[in-house]
């Protein structure tokens, strides 16, 4: 690729976050609220330590009090280890489960909105092929769920350690020793990236489909996208009695999990037992991922669907 | 001459509708083109299939593509504005112009700054916040900006005010238009543009009644404003199309010697409008 096709490329997807602008402001929104609360907290746990109201009880019985919070210098580094990437992987997986929800919008609305307003005219009356825009509104898709989720989740990240920095000074928990441990930053951020990268590529197929809807319908895509598999289940239900198109996507939708990280998604014991200390993946992670005829269908799938959407896009420039 | 335009045997169909009837033209370069016909007549059938927005049956060759297969390399060399406010309200001036100049290698941004800086267009503003009249100008000016060689224009000027009408194509004409450019519009304001038209083109019931340059249609269309007692002279001419004012009658000719008109009483070239309703009308009786 030259260099004035990647600045095509470039502006293309530009456009996208000029257009939708929920795809970084929601992040951005939650990101600070979330700041603005941790704050609050922060102020409410350094006056209560004060005057030691800081028992908190949590509905699982378990007690939280500030003076009982681990001294991370008695930790050891599997410890310190685990500590990151359990924080590491709650942010990534919130801020990743909005992203996939603005995402989801984003794709119904993206071949849809252009027809509505009609300014797909002035679209296709430059010279960029249907293909290349519709991969790029997809590509967009991927950047947001996957470099967005991660961007967001690392700052946050940091700003919440910060605001243990200066809770640690004011009641002595040492929280600074973290930092003497930057490989398990890196090591529970690639981990996440990884993570992210995987689902993404695993749920290309919901994506494309989303689009495919989105440059079908005349009117809400939010219906066709939703209504057309309900219909499938509701029919096989129906005809067959069995629910075995549901439990197909359920499985598929949560089978990356257990690819990517040995996770059973559906065994609940296998999550208590999850060692985030240790090694979470290995290469042969990638193997079995790669190796796994679901991802192979879904990749077909999901061709399909976004060749539907790229005929579409070039047949129905009219609502 | 180099021919841009070419169709044989253009068709399109629409359920029991024919929109276009085995139509035949050819578009040359350096022309003026008006595509004139009454509403649902294929005007604007014929420049979707030009421009590849839509299938076809026949032939029709633009620029040497096939605008059903390549529309996007097509669009290097094609610009088009269909009808007014197609650029979206959330759209940017400024970001416009990036992305024109990002994707477009014809786009000169010198260009579209010097016709922006004759507006009151500011480059932080949405398209939303825009006048209606603002929104063609600066789609006027990303369009102009662009070294095309053909451009279609489908009712440009639709619901604009008469002084922005005429700003559009006195711009046009001033700014873009030279030899080495094409320009084909349709509008239903024929009279805006019946001055700065080389060849007029008439599109009725699915085919071209019509295709003549400016020159040929002066020569060709006559109307004579006859006495009622040279009445029966004047129909023994048959005339295309008759119509009473003052009292006297008007007969509008196609294909008749001045010369011999002349005899009839005092003759003028009618106006686009004038043939274009003696034509359709016309073809009714």
């Amino acid at each position: 690729m030259n260099a004035a096709d990647m600045r095509v490329n470039k502006t293309l997807i530009r456009r996208e976050f000029w257009e939708n602008r929920s795809l970084w402001m929601v992040p951005t929104v939650v990101a600070g609220v979330l700041t603005v609360l941790s704050l609050y907290m922060l102020v409410a746990v350094l006056i209560g330590h004060n005057q030691t109201i800081n028992n908190v009880e949590f509905s699982n019985g378990t007690h939280f009090q500030l003076d009982n919070l681990p001294d991370f210098r008695d930790a050891d580094d599997d410890g310190i280890r685990m500590f990151i990437r359990a924080v590491t992987f709650s942010l990534g997986w919130l801020f990743n489960l909005l992203m996939q929800i603005v995402v989801f919008f984003y794709l119904l609305d993206s071949l849809y909105a252009e027809r509505r307003d009609r300014s797909v005219l002035f679209w296709r009356s430059m010279p960029v092929s249907d293909a290349r825009t519709v991969l790029a509104k997809l590509g967009t898709a991927l950047i947001s769920v996957t470099a967005v989720s991660f961007a967001v989740t690392v700052a946050f990240e940091l700003i919440l350690l910060l605001l243990l920095m200066i809770m640690g000074a004011a009641v002595g928990t040492h929280p600074w020793v973290l930092l003497a441990h930057p490989g398990s930053f890196i090591g529970a951020w690639s981990l996440l990236a990884y993570g992210l990268i995987v689902q993404a590529i695993w749920y290309l197929p919901f994506y494309a489909w989303y689009m495919l809807a989105s440059s079908w319908a005349k009117k809400v895509p939010f219906l066709w996208a939703l209504l057309v598999p309900a219909g499938v289940m509701f029919a096989e239900l129906w005809v067959f009695h069995t629910g075995s198109f549901a439990r197909m996507l359920l499985a598929y939708k949560l089978h990356w999990l257990q690819l990517a990280f040995n996770l059973d998604p559906i065994e609940m014991q296998s999550w208590k037992h999850m060692d985030l200390s240790g090694p979470v993946m290995g290469l042969s992670n990638i193997g079995q991922i790669i190796a796994s005829p679901s991802l192979w269908i879904g990749l077909v799938v999901a061709t399909a669907f976004i060749y539907g959407a790229i005929w579409l896009r070039r047949k129905r420039t009219e609502i | 001459m180099t021919t841009l335009v070419k169709a044989r045997g253009l068709s399109k169909q629409y359920g029991a509708t024919r929109a276009l009837d085995k139509v035949d033209f050819e578009i040359e370069e350096g022309r003026i083109v008006g595509l004139i016909g009454p509403n649902g007549a294929g005007k604007t059938t014929a420049l979707k299939a030009i421009l590849g927005l839509t299938d076809f049956e026949g032939e029709l060759d633009v620029l040497g593509h096939d605008p059903r297969q390549a529309r996007h390399n097509l669009m290097r060399d094609v610009c088009f504005i269909a009808d007014v406010a197609v650029l979206p309200r959330w759209l940017r001036v400024h970001n416009a112009v990036e992305y024109v100049e990002a994707v477009h290698p014809g786009f000169s941004r010198e260009r579209a700054m010097h016709f922006l800086e004759k507006t009151k267009i500011k480059q932080k503003s949405r398209v939303g916040e825009l006048s209606k009249g603002m929104v063609t100008q600066l789609h006027l000016a990303l369009i102009m900006a662009i070294d095309a060689k053909l451009l279609v224009l489908d009712e440009p000027t639709l619901g604009l005010d008469i002084l922005y009408r005429k700003e559009f194509y006195t711009s046009l004409l001033n700014d873009y238009f030279d030899a080495q450019r094409t320009i084909i519009v349709t509008t239903h304001q024929v009279e805006e543009i019946e001055k700065i038209l080389t060849h007029l083109m008439f599109i009725d019931g699915g085919r071209v009644t019509l295709d003549r340059s400016m020159d040929q249609v002066a020569e060709e269309y006559t109307e004579v404003l006859v006495a009622p007692d040279k009445a029966a002279a004047a129909q023994g001419l048959k005339p295309l199309y008759e119509r009473e004012v003052f009292g006297k009658k008007l007969y509008l000719y196609e294909g008749v010697s001045r010369d011999e008109l002349s005899k009839l009483g005092e003759i003028h070239t009618p106006s686009v409008a004038d043939i274009f309703v003696a034509k359709v009308k016309g073809g009714m009786q």
